[in-house]
């Protein structure tokens, strides 16, 4: 081999790709030149530092980011889904019933202020306050105690050989480890985030427990809740949010107060965790 | 069997939209290390990797069946990069550890040789920030992200062989930058951190 030949191969003899007959042909040619053992030596160094370079990690603010930005999206096409054709049916019906005179219109209006404040006054009456309150109560009891039987669900989910074995199995293994590192607390916080299985999700966060005095875990659950549709995890995130005390957490918790589409339940839990983590709860 | 990320984004594409919370979990950590080599600032990376995935969402309408996700990302990673190069009219700095991107997290026992070790790589991040935006970008791409020869010649849009002079060229400018800091009384031995 001769030198121009091997400053052609030095990329390859670094990355290990040259035949092992190339590379002998190679490496007698450093031997005898030493104008390119210097060259190859001092390119080798600076590829050994590059590859030497530690990870970078991004913090857990773009996480929450991705999931605020993911979240808005889901919202705004299941949106878009509904709204065109309601929009257009509803503007062609009032335009054909009332075309653009404007007094047909005002007439309208009261007439269905009236109406609705009739029937607002008859069927939307409160109803007693201490009734509601008892069912809450046991719901959020008998929602609670499924929280409470994860690890049923986890070996129930694992005797069935589910789809999710593998997952689940994986987040099980990380419930028994008392350190985490970053990498596995963030995959810990992906599942709980992406997991399809609400028993993944669950088991997701109970690992999560043992290291929640970490911002990464306290952060991941915060991000994880406003997109989180089961009300067994929702409760389960309230429950972990509370019980660190993570002041954080108010504008989620306020939020899903005040979301009329969401679970009572929840909304019930979310009330109660808000009064805990905050001393003036409603204060925004 | 874990879906692959092309199967991922073709379910994106066509409409499950919550799969792209998977390429994130995938990617994002790579992508954030793609421009924080390069542009030196933490918080600027993370901003660009989250317009990259809103941009993926964005066109995921023109990600195509046969191509490659990971080429496709980086094509809109660069896209994004000069984006950001444009608007803020500011070229990569300092690589310095100023916003905290730059923790070396290794943990040596030997004080020595941990200071040591912390020079080599400032002076390294130095000599990338010094050389010029394709070539730094084809070294942190090859070098550091480990795309194959293939996926980055699709990205440049040309051959393999070309792609390797370039390649070759990049680590002999990278090698005479970093030599020529290690050499410097200023630089070489402070850590570059102060």
């Amino acid at each position: 081999m001769n030198c121009q030949r091997v400053q052609d191969s030095l990329l390859d003899r670094l990355d290990e790709t040259l035949s092992s007959a190339d590379a002998t042909a190679f490496d007698l040619h450093l031997q005898t030149c030493e104008a390119c053992r210097l060259d190859y030596a001092s390119l080798a160094r600076t590829v050994g530092a590059l590859d030497g370079l530690p990870p970078e990690e991004p913090g857990p603010r773009l996480r929450a980011q991705f999931l605020a930005m993911l979240d808005d999206e889901v919202r705004r096409e299941t949106v878009a889904k509904r709204a065109p054709g309601l929009r257009t049916s509803g503007r062609g019906l009032i335009a054909d019933l009332f075309g653009v005179r404007p007094a047909f219109q005002v007439g309208f209006a009261f007439a269905m202020l009236a109406l609705g404040a009739f029937l607002g006054a008859r069927f939307f009456a409160p109803k007693p306050p201490a009734a509601g309150d008892a069912t809450t109560h046991r719901e959020l009891a008998d929602l609670r105690s499924k929280v409470d039987s994860m690890s049923q669900l986890v070996a129930y989910a694992l005797a069935r050989q589910q789809p999710d074995n593998a997952r689940l199995r994986a987040v099980a293994d990380d419930l028994q480890q008392g350190h985490l590192d970053s990498k596995k607390l963030n995959q810990l916080v992906g599942a709980l985030a992406f997991d399809p299985s609400v028993n993944v999700r669950l088991s997701a966060l109970q690992a999560l427990y043992a290291h929640a005095d970490q911002p990464i875990a306290r952060e991941g659950v915060l991000a994880a809740l406003p997109r989180e549709r089961s009300p067994l995890v929702q409760l389960a995130m309230i429950d972990f949010l509370a019980a660190v005390h993570d002041h954080k957490a108010g504008p989620a918790l306020r939020s899903l107060v005040q979301d009329s589409t969401a679970d009572k339940n929840v909304r019930a839990a979310a009330g109660v965790a808000l009064a805990r983590i905050s001393p003036f709860p409603y204060r925004s | 069997m874990e879906p692959s990320d092309h199967a991922l984004m073709l379910a994106v594409r066509d409409g499950d939209t919550l799969r792209l919370g998977d390429l994130f979990e995938r990617h994002h950590r790579a992508l954030y290390a793609f421009f924080v080599r390069i542009t030196g600032h933490a918080s600027s990376s993370e901003d660009l990797v989250q317009v990259v995935f809103y941009r993926i969402l964005k066109y995921r309408h023109t990600y195509r069946d046969e191509g490659s996700f990971t080429t496709w990302m980086y094509h809109l990673a660069r896209k994004a990069l000069a984006d950001h190069f444009r608007k803020s009219a500011r070229a990569p700095v300092s690589l310095d550890d100023a916003d905290g991107a730059h923790e070396a997290r290794d943990q040596a026992p030997h004080a020595a040789h941990q200071a040591e070790r912390n020079d080599e790589i400032a002076l390294l991040r130095a000599a990338l920030a010094g050389m010029p935006g394709e070539q730094r970008e084809l070294i942190v791409l090859y070098r550091l992200q480990h795309l194959s020869l293939e996926e980055l010649a699709r990205i440049h849009a040309c051959s393999v062989g070309t792609l390797k002079v370039r390649i070759h060229r990049a680590i002999r400018v990278l090698r005479d930058h970093f030599f020529k800091l290690q050499a410097s009384p200023r630089l070489s031995g402070s850590g570059g951190r102060d």
